[in-house]
């Protein structure tokens, strides 16, 4: 700070300080720069200015600086018109962090070089639905809010919040998905035939885990998913290609939506369960 | 003064552990703490009444409703500030974020309102300076104040704290016990602790709890009487006391039937709180040897 002969006009400060509108830019800037610079005249605007304006300019201020920084999947969800704290929660759930997408995006991938490498659509089916799965389990999995317990004991917590962010993890995984089918030797219909048995699996896993622990929900019904592919493969004689399971065709895609729709009804039923996970 | 918190015969089993059995409690506005040993059943019991955890048996009621029905317990979690014995931390939010994850999941909708608050809590824990600073890189006692701040968002009626002093250095003891007379005035405060000293300065009730059942309730100086006549010091160990230890003196400070002629002392509130869990230990290994 420099010391200096030159005082601003008393009502001049003044009215920076209480009607800063009437002073033209030019002249509020030559004002800021001498404040800067004098003592005298900001001990004089201190005792000028409306404390209460102080409190409102300073909140401003720190607003401006603790702006927190939206993440990618914040920005998108915004695009899409979820308000910014609601985007901030959901964007917040373990399965839209880096780890949990990466995680799909293996799944998916190796999915897709298995079918390449066999020349066939079969791998890639009998892989995909399970990355859903995946995804459920570390979106759901026992402490893997980000505010642990402390979230659990909030108003917003609950099926709700649940639905949000399952719709949100499954929509990346769907997504993810699809763009990996592209890469699929056979891009027929049946290119396709994961969609309903990997939603079938991801409802079933939340409507599990109003039972059980999400992780034994998810391990169960991968186990499931994967004895029955190779069961009913196996009953009809092996002779064909994975694709032609029962489980691909239109008797299987039917069984996955009524599968979904059971477990979306459960969902429903046993919403309460979700405020309050026991075993957490 | 009318109770805000009643639990009545509260009950819970983890497997073959029996955490709580049946226990009958009442609380007030003001501070009221919980002691025992690891195990006792605490934390279980701010569980339940923080409603993050279903009792296997019985009946709680916490500011007027029952949390056992969805409209109760939305309607606690509205009025309700918890900090758990371990607060899970996203790795990369800072303690801002975090606090204002916490405060959009508390429904403060209103950014420019939150973020306010989210700064006022902040600051009365004196975490200012560093709020923009990820939580990994605080210290074990940052991050509880961190924990303790995000609890007083919005300045709740019913607090319950799971050892909010574990950590925190004597000085940041001293702030957290201003606090608590300040912001949750008027508040019902539930608190756990490992600290005798925290709980004789602090809380105007108090709990003890072994083998998840009330040994005592009452007033610290009530815990404290508990020992009237059983504490004394001596030069030499005696071996007939219940519990000695050597003090900053030198002295053995002694718990039990006191030999004639012994020089007696004030009993604390630690020595109340000894002579119960002293009598339930000889208790226990009384039936184990029977």
């Amino acid at each position: 700070m420099t010391h200096t002969d030159w005082h601003a006009p008393p009502e001049l400060l003044t009215r920076y300080a209480d009607a800063p509108a009437t002073i033209d830019d030019m002249t509020a800037s030559s004002i800021e720069a001498h404040l800067v610079a004098c003592a005298e005249c900001r001990r004089h605007l201190s005792a000028t200015a409306d404390p209460a304006l102080a409190v409102v300019s300073w909140s401003a201020i720190a607003e401006r600086i603790d702006q927190p920084h939206p993440t990618p999947v914040e920005r998108l969800l915004g695009w899409v018109g979820i308000e910014s704290g609601l985007a901030r929660v959901v964007a917040a759930t373990p399965g839209l962090q880096a780890a949990g997408v990466a995680t799909v995006v293996l799944l998916a991938a190796a999915a897709a070089l298995a079918s390449r490498s066999a020349g066939a659509v079969g791998p890639f089916l009998l892989v995909a639905p399970l990355a859903p799965l995946a995804a459920v389990a570390v979106a759901f999995a026992p402490a893997a809010d980000p505010a642990g317990e402390a979230g659990i004991a909030t108003p917003l917590h609950g099926a709700g919040l649940m639905v949000r962010r399952a719709a949100a993890v499954l929509a990346v995984t769907f997504t993810t998905l699809g763009l990996t089918a592209l890469a699929l030797p056979d891009l027929g219909p049946r290119a396709a035939a994961w969609v309903l048995p990997g939603l079938a699996l991801a409802l079933g896993a939340l409507a599990l885990s109003t039972w059980l622990r999400v992780e034994v929900a998810v391990s169960a019904l991968a186990a499931a998913w994967l004895t029955a592919v190779w069961s009913l493969y196996w009953a009809a004689g092996h002779a064909g290609p994975v694709a032609d399971s029962a489980t691909f065709t239109a008797v299987g895609q039917v069984t996955s939506l009524a599968v979904a729709a059971v477990a979306a009804a459960l969902i429903v039923v046993r919403r309460d369960r979700f405020a309050t996970p026991e075993g957490f | 003064m009318t109770h805000t918190v009643s639990v009545t015969g509260l009950r819970k089993r983890f497997g073959a552990t029996v955490a709580l059995d049946g226990v009958d409690a009442t609380f007030t506005p003001g501070v009221n703490g919980l002691l025992g040993p690891n195990g006792a059943g605490k934390t279980t019991m701010l569980r339940i009444l923080a409603t993050v955890l279903p009792a296997d048996d019985g009946h709680l009621e916490a500011l007027g409703v029952d949390p056992a029905t969805a409209e109760g317990r939305l309607s606690v979690r509205r009025r309700l500030g918890y900090l758990p014995q371990e607060p899970g931390f996203h790795q990369h939010f800072s303690a801002f974020d975090f606090v204002d994850y916490v405060a959009i999941l508390k429904e403060w909708v209103d950014r420019k309102a939150r973020h306010d608050e989210v700064r006022r809590v902040l600051g009365l824990v004196g975490l200012e300076a560093v709020m923009h600073k990820r939580i990994r890189q605080l210290s074990g006692g940052m991050r509880r104040r961190v924990g303790i701040a995000q609890a007083l968002l919005g300045s709740p009626d019913l607090l319950v704290l799971d050892e909010p002093t574990a950590g925190l250095d004597p000085e940041q003891r001293l702030r957290f016990r201003e606090l608590l007379g300040t912001d949750a005035a008027g508040s019902t405060v539930l608190l756990s602790t490992h600290q005798t000293d925290d709980v004789a300065a602090l809380c105007g009730h108090v709990i003890v709890l072994l083998h998840g059942q009330i040994r005592f309730t009452g007033t610290p100086v009530g815990l404290a009487a508990l020992a009237t006549d059983r504490v004394w010091l001596a030069t030499d160990r005696d071996p007939r006391a219940e519990l000695a230890w050597v003090t900053g003196e030198g002295r053995i400070r002694h718990i039990g039937e006191p030999p004639a002629g012994a020089h007696l002392v004030e009993p604390t509130v630690e020595d109340g709180y000894l002579v119960l869990a002293g009598r339930d230990a000889h208790a226990g290994e009384e039936a184990v040897a029977s």
